[in-house]
């Protein structure tokens, strides 16, 4: 019954068929940001919107603190709400496992940006300079191009603490399906249903947990504020871009 | 490096309050307009209604339509949903749903002008059959969404057709008044009406109100967004203006039979507009609150 209104059975442990995942050993990362420019690179990613990003957070006080990373990126899930929830079957489950967009078929009613428990999904803007995908919703691919060619996305291929790790957890062999095999991995809002497929080895709680609060330090708010300005000064969608 | 927190914006604004409003609005007014030929006696008080109400439908149809359809970033692929028809999506079956309810206003109309009873009562019934589908797929337009825990209630579709009823039945008041039409027996279905929408609002509200304060981490997150950045929204407009006063009005003939103001036609419409309002609001506040536990994480 769960793969109602997906367009391919979840291929998670399923004998003969490819379920490609990724591990993000955050015992690793060093937060230098290499995955979100490499992918910012591979795809011309737009100023203002991420398909990956590396999320900060500072705890504890002085002198007892701690920088956290948290890479971020669409999880792939097995049982993607924001398919289900497509008018135009333009998100779309592929048979290897990745949650893909039909850009051609997109009518950018932002319904699986909605659907999203990872706020994953954004809208691409008006115009680009080299692109010429416009105006529709985007989202991390697991760089499908690449991984079909036999390569690694370009976030794991740049990755310089090996944090991020990729490949087919149905095959017993890979380094993926053993380390989630024999470590102790976590997924992101597992009760939400989703059985997303990016597992993090070893994250702060703080990263973790479901978290509301606007930014709190002055530089992030800055931030936060420009970022809002980007997008017709609101948090909510509002108009083209 | 700074606490460096690059997010996506919450996907839906102020088009999709309006629109979710608007549809609902022009949904309770076409059953409303067309009572006296679905309903027969029941629905007489509603005769003079039944032309001017079809026409504002068909007119609130031409502003939320377009409005839909510009809120898309790709507006030229509008009929997609209907050329990849998805039967998992709501939105899919809406724009369906959407395009026959219009055309059964249409075909209400022109049954009434051209004098073909048996097209006018058709449309009347499955018209209305099709107006009661508009808040119930724009409330599951939310609720389909398990990700946002606000919105993922089975009381969001329920809400919506309360709110819905409320303001299609303001819309008749208004409508009546205007065209100085709104006798006693018009005035006392509509005060009933706003009286079981009111009622069945709060209920459904106090319901989901517990649901926050007693639920998980997101929808105490979204109770914290409606008590600060949405509380005169939610409390001023929302519960006391566009629920409890409009209540109390409709409710006070119950109480004191021989005063007034529950009888007057204008002060029964007000209490329509004020639900109206209070309709337009709680989406709003149901809208944006939904959103922003997720905006954060």
């Amino acid at each position: 019954m769960t793969s109602i209104g997906l367009q391919a059975d979840p291929s998670f442990g399923v004998p003969g068929r490819k379920r490609w995942a990724m591990v993000v050993d955050l015992r690793r990362c060093i937060g230098c940001m290499a995955c979100v420019a490499a992918c910012k690179a591979e795809y011309d990613v737009p100023l203002g919107v991420w398909r990956t990003t590396v999320r900060v957070k500072n705890t504890g006080t002085y002198p007892n603190t701690r920088r956290n990373f948290m890479p971020r990126l669409c999880n792939h899930c097995d049982n993607p709400p924001c398919v289900r929830n497509c008018p135009t079957a333009a998100t779309y489950k592929h048979d290897e496992g990745y949650v893909l967009q039909r850009y051609d078929r997109c009518i950018g009613c932002r319904t699986c940006i909605a659907a999203c428990p990872y706020n994953a999904r954004f809208m691409l803007p008006r115009s680009r300079t080299r692109v010429g995908i416009n105006n529709v919703v985007d989202k991390c691919t697991f760089c499908e191009h690449r991984v079909s060619q036999g390569l690694v996305p370009a976030c794991v291929q740049t990755c310089l603490g090996r944090s991020r790790i990729f490949g087919d957890i149905n095959d017993p062999d890979s380094e993926v399906a053993k380390i989630v095999a024999t470590q102790k991995t976590v997924t992101l809002k597992p009760g939400k249903g989703t059985r997303p497929q990016v597992y993090y080895i070893k994250p702060d709680r703080k990263s973790v947990e479901q978290d509301y609060h606007a930014p709190v330090s002055a530089a992030a708010r800055r931030d936060a504020e420009a970022f809002y300005r980007h997008h017709n000064g609101s948090r909510f969608f509002s108009a083209n871009l | 490096m700074f606490e460096y927190m690059p997010m996506n914006v919450a996907p839906w604004g102020i088009e999709i309050v309006i629109y979710f409003f608007l549809i609902g609005l022009a949904a309770m007014t076409f059953i409303l307009a067309a009572a006296p030929e679905t309903f027969g006696a029941a629905g007489a008080p509603f005769r003079d209604a039944e032309v001017p109400g079809a026409l504002v439908t068909l007119v609130i149809l031409a502003i939320s339509g377009p409005l839909l359809i510009a809120d898309l970033t790709q507006p030229m692929r509008f009929l997609n949903p209907i050329i990849y028809f998805r039967p998992s999506s709501p939105l899919s079956w809406g724009s369906v749903l959407l395009i026959l309810f219009g055309l059964s206003v249409l075909a209400f109309l022109y049954g009434r002008f051209y004098d073909k009873p048996g097209i006018r009562r058709t449309a009347a019934v499955v018209g209305s059959l099709l107006a009661l589908t508009m808040p119930i797929y724009t409330g599951m337009d939310l609720s389909a969404n398990q990700a946002r825990a606000l919105w993922a209630s089975p009381a969001i579709p329920m809400l919506f057709v309360a709110l819905s009823f409320t303001s299609g039945a303001a819309m008749v008041a208004v409508i009546l008044v205007a065209l100085g039409r709104l006798e006693p027996d018009a005035t006392r279905v509509i005060r009933t009406i706003l009286a079981f929408s009111l009622g069945a609002t709060l209920l459904l509200i106090f319901a989901l109100v517990q649901t926050m304060v007693y639920g998980t981490a997101e929808l105490q997150q979204a109770w914290e967004a409606i008590n600060g950045e949405f509380s005169v929204q939610f409390w001023w407009l929302g519960i006391i203006a566009g629920v409890l006063i409009p209540l109390a009005i409709v409710l006070v003939p119950i109480f004191a039979p021989e005063a007034p103001i529950g009888r007057n036609p204008q002060i029964v419409a007000v209490a329509g507009i004020l639900g109206a309002l209070g309709a337009y609001m709680l989406r709003g506040v149901i809208i944006y609150a939904g959103q922003l536990p997720q905006l954060y994480y």
